[in-house]
């Protein structure tokens, strides 16, 4: 009750977390076309208009990354579609006087909160590349997955185009320490062998083949459809025009783990080499990278007092 | 999938869409993905390429809107193309996972649950009862093993509150997830169970919506309003309403309620007319009017084609009205001349009988004041009015029932969408102020896709034409096909191509039914793919046992069922077919090589159907008729069950393109369905007569051109319609022009010639020249008019049993049975030069067939039957011929024993002549009441064990006793088996097996 009583918390104004976002719009690069070498669109991601890089342990890199993990982390997600919709931003806030002690758990944990900022580095990578496409009258994304161990997709974006034909995309998230070559897809996979589960590009072959994951896309779609807010015939109509989903495969981890090779046996997903979409996101080094994100991400919450 | 009804449905959710629906693919992405998941599971590869994923997202997407609607009637067809594709697919898919998979995951995060859960409970939410029960009985089934080893399993408490959701009985108190989510009142938070919670909620909306349709909380006023104004009524009606929600009938579809809910055909006034194709709830329709007419005080006869429908119409109405004072029995009357009653009276309360034609045509011939108080009378299956063998004789039953009560009314109840305006004139000219109404729909409640398998080189195919709507003069652009690895001889047979299909088909489970041309084929078909499989599985034994007890040897379907495939034809006897029936609905069998008399028997549930030819050869090759070619494939797919049949037709490519044989069976599937042209009922005997001279003397002997039974319906009408009338023109023109198939012929003709008094211009003659021939010999007269036998052969029987004298001559049961057949062989030979004796007796030696009569009556097994009886050379051959003719020939010539039985009445009326029963001893193969009891008691097909039964009924069980004992008797051993007496323990697993049928 007390709780409740009490004016909320606020951890970000309205104006850093639309620093943030634009930062990240300004500086994150644009998705390519289907390269003809490649059976997939090969989206290696590198930061900065003149000089590209890849993520940096560096202050500014750490800074708008650990405020964007809080924005996806603790706000609402109504709010942060909007703000992606070039719409009014927010303050991020707590209710509550002191953090949520799950949250805590998870932010303690070097290893959690470093699968954990993959997930919403994947989110917001998604979120940026696709609005600055500018195709979308209006869209929509499912917030990041805080059960990383689930079957099926990690997350999904659902927009519609000035035709109001929906684009689907579906996204697939690893992070790796190591190289994460074995983790996109074994060799086995890759020569033509049955999927296993537990693989980025084999699960997605398993949901196209054999459903594995349908409920928790319904529930992501379910999530979505619910912040596009369309009319129920509208949603039928969009979904009746045309529904072709693409298949987003997401890695974060050292820049230099990147070869274009890692995505070999994505060309059994689908037929189409368009609806292929490989995401790289490579930083210094992945693990000082996540760790001093979340060194600040502890120092804002502090600083707050809610921690 | 080439319905009109489906394409209205695309046609409705693009209208709500606002979205053209010539560009709205639903069906076809659905149907794409059925076929490449069979592909796979099959070995084939497939085209065009489905996308899972794309098809499943879009079919979540209009389910997750779908539910934020609630209860509009004007997207039923939204909810019933979403289930579809989740339901197609999901079905598939599911046949993969094991019962591990199922106990290791909730059901929420088991994909191919949850998805079969949306299907279900879109289903329902549009009002598709039938089709969400198919998925529910998938879920039963798919987890019995489930509630062995882990009762608490969530799945099962998910699946009894499904049901409950199916069956309209909300729980007294919620205490699983399941009950909370499906009739709880709080929305949850997460979006999956938020999207059950409100397909649930529009499910209880449609319920209510039809219960107070039905007058449900206000019984008086809504009864008020069909002139039923008593307390007994209302009490009635409302115990009625009970028990349809007792039932979980409680939904209801658009074709079933009308068009303005109940409404224009729930009332008593009415006559009506039911078209809906099989499957879609005709039964409840007939029930609702059964139950309004007993809610009167009047009693229903329902007529039913066969006797399996007949006892399955029987069970079906005894759960309906349980514990509502109802008695619902069949008609305890057999068809026989001297019909032998089960009961001795008719029941003056609430009652409903369940026949078919000839019982109620035999009852009413018998004891007319029997169908007084009757109100309403249901003719199912009333196709069979335009039956060329049995149409007469429904015809005839109904326009006797006009004549007797005045004031009943008729419901006929059919699939055939093609005899819709028959049935229509039928009504009208039979009925004629009546008032009339009618319910009729093509909605479908099962989907069937239409093919070819055909070689591609040395490529076995299977084609599909793609889900919309197709003509017989079309081509096919993109079918759906399939193509398995090069496997084929150069040669290959359509035959040989279907094996090979239905092979596939059986090792991953799917059900399929191959049908060829001949008897024997059937089984070395049947052999032949057995031997293809390695794995065998145990089949009942008390199954085998039964069999055994029967036939004195194995059974066909014993050394090919093992292999889960039998043979099923009409040389089997009926105890075979019925066991071989019931191991394809427990799935124990999953494919049967069929000749086409199973597809005019009951239901089985199939996956696949496969034609292997279309014309049969007799002289010549005849092809077969579009209706008999679709009621073969129509075997695939069945309400309740399986939702989606394939129907194929094997055929050999002929250096032709895999895509013009596909294009080439058009013809076969898509072919407009044409009303029929010939004559019917009374008129098609009528015309033949005309053909037949039957107005010349030499006609009365000979009985050529027409069919036996023809014969005797003719003959039997003529003096019936005649009889006590000095003016016989008069009498028989009159008794013509009550028919409504002579209307229609009259039509035909116009009106330059009036057709009855043309009849009437041939049957008077016959009238006179039986009365001529039987010179005035009353006893003769009345029985040629009771059973139209050849006249000769009457006058034969009567002028032995006069020289016989006093009956007790005879002597014993035993000493009866012999003097008959004496009499009957001996009078048979004396006219063997005859038409009619050359039509039923053709080839046959009648001494050998007298002494097989005798063993089948004496309760020999069927073998030793078989072994003294050379109808052909080759052994299977001969085994086939000899079942058959115990199947079909032999209850037409059992009817000379019936004829001696009207005869030695006739002569001694009254007297109880001992000789009452030949007739249906003769045909059922048993030799006293005990055994008549005995084998009514186990169902009708065991007659072996009947008649051992009957040897260990203890002696002082009297005639009357027997019935009782029978059944009380079978009852007590059914509950505790060590009761059944030690000199019966070599049958046990034979009664088994019966308990196993009387349970169900």
């Amino acid at each position: 009750m007390n709780d409740i009583a009490i004016a909320p918390k606020v951890l970000l104004d309205a104006n850093r977390v639309d620093n943030a976002w634009k930062w990240l719009t300004a500086n994150i690069s644009n998705r390519p076309g289907l390269s003809p070498e490649l059976c997939f669109v090969d989206d290696h991601k590198s930061w900065g208009n003149d000089l590209p890089q890849p993520l940096q342990s560096t202050d500014e890199f750490v800074e708008k990354t650990a405020e964007l993990f809080l924005v996806s982390q603790l706000g609402d997600i109504f709010q942060i579609i909007e703000l992606s919709r070039g719409e009014n931003s927010f303050d991020l806030f707590l209710t509550t006087q002191k953090l949520d002690q799950d949250i805590k758990v998870f932010i303690e944990s070097d290893r959690r909160f470093r699968e954990g900022l993959s997930e919403h580095l994947g989110f917001w990578v998604t979120l940026a590349t696709l609005v600055k496409l500018g195709h979308f009258t209006r869209h929509a994304i499912s917030q990041p997955n805080f059960k990383a161990d689930d079957k099926g997709p990690d997350g999904l974006f659902f927009g519609l185009d000035q035709n109001q034909y929906p684009y689907i995309e579906l996204r697939s998230i690893k992070s790796s320490v190591d190289n994460p070559y074995y983790l996109v897809a074994s060799a086995h996979f890759r020569n033509g062998g049955d999927a296993e589960r537990d693989k980025q590009l084999e699960e997605f072959y398993l949901l196209v083949e054999e459903e594995f994951g349908f409920a928790r896309l319904d529930r992501l779609l379910a999530q979505v459809s619910n912040y596009l807010s369309l009319e129920s015939n509208q949603l039928i109509r969009a979904v009746l025009l045309k529904t072709s989903a693409k298949y987003n495969a997401i890695v974060v981890a050292n820049e230099a783990f990147y070869t274009p090779d890692m995505f070999n046996g994505f060309q059994r997903v689908t037929d189409a080499p368009e609806k292929r979409i490989a995401t790289y996101i490579g930083s210094d080094v992945w693990t000082r990278f996540a760790e001093n994100v979340r060194n600040k991400v502890i120092s804002i919450l502090q600083n707050c007092g809610v921690w | 999938m080439y319905s009109q009804y489906l394409q209205d449905y695309v046609n409705e959710l693009s209208n709500f869409a606002e979205v053209d629906s010539s560009t709205v693919k639903i069906l076809q992405d659905s149907m794409g993905l059925f076929v490449q998941i069979l592909a796979r599971r099959l070995g084939g590869t497939n085209t065009p390429i489905a996308d899972l994923l794309d098809s499943s997202l879009q079919l979540l997407a209009i389910s997750h809107a779908l539910s934020n609607l609630g209860f509009e009637t004007r997207i039923d067809g939204g909810h019933y193309l979403v289930a579809v594709g989740f339901e197609q697919a999901g079905k598939l898919l599911a046949r993969s996972q094991n019962i591990n998979q199922i106990a290791n995951s909730l059901p929420l995060e088991n994909d191919h649950w949850y998805r079969l859960m949306l299907a279900f409970l879109h289903y329902l939410a549009g009002g598709h009862r039938i089709q969400s029960k198919a998925i529910l009985n998938y879920f039963e089934t798919s987890t019995i093993e489930i509630r062995s080893t882990n009762p608490d399993s969530e799945y099962l408490s998910a699946i009894n509150a499904l049901k409950n959701l199916y069956e309209g009985r909300p729980p007294v108190a919620l205490i699983s997830q399941w009950e909370r989510l499906l009739f709880g009142d709080e929305e949850p938070d997460d979006f999956q169970q938020k999207r059950i919670y409100k397909l649930a909620k529009i499910i209880s909306q449609r319920r209510r919506f039809a219960l107070d349709l039905l007058g449900q909380g206000d019984e008086e006023a809504w009864l008020r309003t069909r002139n039923l104004n008593s307390n007994n009524a209302r009490n009635f009606w409302r115990g009625y309403l009970a028990s349809l929600q007792r039932r979980g009938y409680t939904t209801f579809t658009d074709e079933q309620m009308g068009e303005n809910g109940f409404e224009d055909w729930l009332r008593l006034e009415k006559d009506l007319l039911v078209v809906l194709p099989t499957g879609s709830g005709k039964t409840i329709i007939a029930e609702l009017r059964t139950a309004l007419s007993l809610a009167q005080g009047k009693q229903v006869i329902w007529i039913l084609p066969t006797r399996p429908l007949v006892r399955q119409a029987k069970r079906n109405l005894r759960s309906a009205f349980t514990g509502m004072d109802v008695s619902v029995e069949e008609l305890p009357v057999t068809e026989d001349f001297m019909p032998y009653l089960f009961e001795q009276d008719i029941p003056k309360r609430r009652y409903i009988a369940v026949t078919t034609p000839e019982r109620l045509g035999s009852l009413i011939r018998s004891r007319k004041e029997a169908v007084d108080n009757i109100g309403l009378v249901v003719v199912d299956e009333a196709q069979i009015l335009f039956d060329s063998n049995r149409g007469a004789t429904i015809e005839h039953v109904i326009q006797e029932m006009q004549r007797h009560v005045q004031e009943f009314r008729l419901i006929l109840m059919s699939a055939i969408e093609e005899d819709i305006s028959r049935f229509r004139i039928f009504l009208k000219r039979l009925r004629q102020e009546t008032p009339m109404t009618e319910l009729i729909s093509n909605r479908r409640p099962t989907r069937h896709m239409y093919g070819v398998i055909t070689n591609d080189a040395r490529n076995l195919s299977m084609l599909l034409f793609p889900p919309e709507i197709q003509t017989e003069d079309g081509t096919t652009e993109t079918p759906y096909s399939i193509v398995f690895p090069p496997s084929l001889p150069a040669r290959p047979s359509s035959l040989g191509l279907a094996n090979l299909v239905a092979q596939g088909l059986s090792t991953k489970d799917f059900r399929t039914v191959v049908f060829v041309n001949q008897k024997a084929w059937t089984e070395s078909n049947a052999e032949n793919m057995a031997n293809a499989f390695e794995q065998t599985i145990a089949l009942p034994s008390s199954d085998l046992e039964r069999m055994r007890i029967e036939l004195g040897r194995d059974s066909i379907a014993e050394t090919t069922g093992t292999k889960r495939v039998t043979p099923h034809h009409a040389g089997l006897t009926t105890l075979e077919q019925h066991i071989i029936e019931k191991w394809v609905r427990s799935n124990r069998v999953n494919t049967v090589v069929a000749t086409s008399t199973l597809a005019q028997g009951v239901d089985l549930p199939f996956d696949f159907s496969i034609l292997t030819f279309t014309s049969r050869f007799t002289n010549r090759n005849v092809p077969l008729s579009n209706s008999e070619i679709r009621n073969m494939l129509g075997r695939a797919g069945r309400a309740g069950l399986v939702s989606d049949g394939i129907c194929l037709i094997a055929e050999k490519s002929e250096n032709r393109a895999a895509k013009q044989v596909l294009d080439g069976s058009r013809r076969y599937f898509f072919h407009s369905k044409e009303q029929a042209t010939e004559f019917l009922g009374l008129s098609r005997i009528m015309a033949s007569a005309i053909r037949a001279h039957v107005n010349e003397t030499e006609w009365l002997y000979e009985l050529g051109e027409l069919s036996f039974a023809d014969c005797q319906m003719l003959v039997s009408f003529s003096l019936n319609a005649s009889e006590n009338s000095e003016n016989l023109q008069e009498a028989i023109t009159n008794r013509l022009q009550l028919y409504p198939s002579i209307q229609d012929l009259q039509e035909i003709l116009g009106s330059d010639v009036n057709i009855a008094e043309v009849l009437t211009s041939y049957l008077e003659p016959l009238v006179k020249n039986i009365r001529l021939v039987a010179e005035n010999d009353q006893v003769l007269l009345a029985a040629m008019a009771l059973t139209g036998m050849p006249i000769e052969v009457l006058k034969n029987f009567i002028q032995r049993l006069r020289d016989l004298g006093a009956l007790d001559s005879l002597g014993t049961d035993s000493q009866k049975f012999e003097w008959t057949d004496e009499a009957i062989k001996s009078t048979l030979a004396t006219y063997a030069n005859r038409t009619w004796y050359k039509s039923l007796f053709d080839n046959i030696n009648l001494d050998d067939m007298f002494l097989a009569i005798s063993k089948w009556r004496n309760g020999l097994p069927l073998s030793d039957i078989e072994n003294g009886w050379t109808l052909k050379t080759q052994e299977r051959n001969n085994r086939i011929a000899v079942g058959e003719f115990f199947n079909h020939d032999h209850s037409l010539i059992a009817q000379f024993w019936g004829a001696v039985s009207v005869c030695a009445d006739l002569l001694h009326p009254d007297q109880v002549t001992g000789l009452e029963h030949l007739q249906i001893f003769t045909r059922e193969g048993v030799t006293s009441v005990r055994e008549m009891e005995w084998l009514d008691a186990l169902g009708g097909i065991d007659r072996v064990l009947a008649h051992i039964l009957a040897q260990n009924t203890p002696s002082e069980i009297t005639d009357d006793e027997v019935r009782e004992y029978a059944r009380s008797s079978l009852r007590r051993w059914n509950e505790n088996r060590l009761s059944i007496p030690n000199e019966l323990s070599r049958y046990v697993g034979a009664l088994v097996s019966v308990f196993d049928d009387l349970q169900r």
